[in-house]
């Protein structure tokens, strides 16, 4: 009874309407068709394809209270849009405004091919980023059960801007980086690769693993294509 | 000369008054000219080169002037707190309380030196925001967003450069500096190049070895530069788009 309370008090404060009962939320964090079935070549702006063997995440959300956690959660296999669950919990019905997550770590490892080439990657981005003020608000019906999606996209590690709207998809540059020509693109090739032609903003990111870290703490978004800031 | 072509009028509608909640009417309105400061001075580049630049024009648009905006704090959450020292000064995302709209192609070195009039509601300021446009017309900028053309002096070396550079489509520069209070006293904005970046204590052409890049004539860095030349090119069009060689300062009317 207190928790309802505290959650009662919590909406009023958000204005968030009345609450006249309790629905259940489901929390899930999806990398749809572009990590769980790769990027096609016709999808890239230079012909390369993208496919993940492994995209695993490790994220928390914070909605109405209540906190939904995962720890290397699997998203290159396919779920039919399912996604992987962060769980549910039963919460007022209402509309909450008050979506924040968090992504603590990716692991990425896949391949590029183009014209018989084919380079894997195996990278693993650790620094946290925070996403508040979200476009989407997460709804809990009355006796009913609402979704809620972090969703994670995969294609902007290739984007060629930080800060462009509509960014191309390229895969060459990193390509170029892979001065031994091992066809493996290590971190260390990418931090001894100047960022060249990526558009890079007002940043200080110099070289291509710095950019790889920063376009990897802009790829969370929630319910498809609504924006947080970051 | 400093050519401007308006597309419209200007207008103040789009303009936040300052109190939210407030009569917009309290919020007082100036007209102030945006003058153009050229870049006179030269600067020593990292590899020990001295630059001075002979002619800066750009394709620019949409000049707005915001407040209460963020500091910029992408590079710290990135590559530590140490790099938190090289952001002072930007602020970005604020709300706009000031604008000169329409498309302008600037020349930093033409006689004249009013590009415009921008309409600001008095108030203090952080930050500028500029689009970026692609020329078209005729002369050396079309099809570019800026050209850059100079000299560049070491030891026996003396090289003259012309960097053509392309924005992408819909670029910006975001978070131009601009502390200051616009007031009735306020006689003009002043929106200066800086071949320096006083923040982080490099240049433009950092990292630009231009006599190793020459061959005769002069050096030219564009989009279809190849091998070291392209790596060149690159470093100066990244160093152009970021915000950290414009800076707009407000001039007091003498009295």
């Amino acid at each position: 009874m207190l928790r309802t309370i505290l959650f009662l008090s919590l909406i009023t404060a958000l204005g968030c309407g009345d609450s006249n009962g309790e629905g259940t939320l489901a929390v899930s964090a999806y990398g749809e068709s572009f990590i769980e079935d790769g990027i096609p070549s016709d999808e890239m702006d230079d012909g390369w394809a993208i496919a993940f063997d492994s995209f695993m995440v490790t994220l928390n959300a914070d909605i109405g209270g209540e906190n939904f956690a995962g720890t290397n959660l699997v998203l290159h296999e396919s779920t039919a849009g399912a996604g992987a669950p962060l769980g549910s919990a039963v919460l007022p019905s209402g509309t909450y405004d008050d979506v924040t997550f968090q992504i603590d770590a990716l692991n990425v490892m896949g391949s590029a091919t183009k014209d018989g080439r084919t380079i894997t990657f195996d990278w693993t981005f650790d620094t946290p980023q925070r996403y508040v003020s979200c476009e989407e608000s997460a709804v809990v019906p009355e006796d009913g059960i609402g979704n809620f999606e972090i969703t994670i996209h995969g294609d902007h590690l290739f984007f060629d801007s930080l800060v462009s709207d509509e960014p191309g998809l390229l895969f060459e540059p990193l390509a170029a980086a892979d001065t031994n020509a091992d066809d493996v693109l290590t971190r260390a090739e990418l931090e001894a690769a100047d960022v060249g032609t990526y558009d890079v903003g007002n940043s200080d990111v110099t070289n291509l693993w710095q950019y790889l870290v920063a376009q990897s703490l802009l790829i969370g978004h929630v319910n498809g294509e609504g924006h947080c800031d970051s | 000369m400093a050519a401007m072509l308006m597309l419209g009028p200007l207008v103040m509608a789009p303009l936040v008054p300052v109190a939210g909640c407030g009569d917009p009417s309290e919020a007082e309105r100036f007209d102030v000219p945006v003058q153009l400061v050229p870049p006179t001075e030269a600067v020593t580049t990292d590899l020990g080169y001295t630059v001075t630049l002979t002619g800066l024009r750009a394709a620019v648009a949409n000049f707005r002037f915001t407040v209460e905006g963020e500091i910029d704090a992408r590079a710290p959450v990135l590559f530590g707190a140490s790099t938190a020292l090289a952001h002072p000064g930007h602020f970005q995302g604020g709300e706009v309380t000031g604008e000169m709209l329409g498309d302008y192609v600037i020349d930093w070195f033409a006689d004249d030196r009013t590009l415009g009039i921008a309409q600001l509601i008095g108030t203090e300021y952080n930050a500028a925001d500029i689009d970026l446009r692609t020329f078209e017309g005729e002369g050396p900028l079309n099809g570019h967003t800026a050209i850059v053309e100079g000299q560049a002096v070491r030891g026996d070396d003396t090289v003259s450069f012309t960097v053509a550079v392309d924005a992408p489509e819909g670029r910006a520069i975001i978070g131009i500096p601009f502390e200051a209070t616009v007031g009735a006293e306020t006689s003009a904005l002043l929106f200066s190049f800086l071949m320096d970046d006083p923040f982080e204590d490099d240049t433009l052409f950092d990292g630009v070895d231009f006599a190793a890049l020459a061959s005769e004539g002069t050096l030219v860095l564009n989009a279809a530069s190849a091998d070291d030349a392209a790596t060149a090119y690159a470093a100066v069009r990244r160093a152009f788009l970021s915000h950290d060689h414009t800076l707009f300062q407000a001039a007091e009317a003498i009295r």
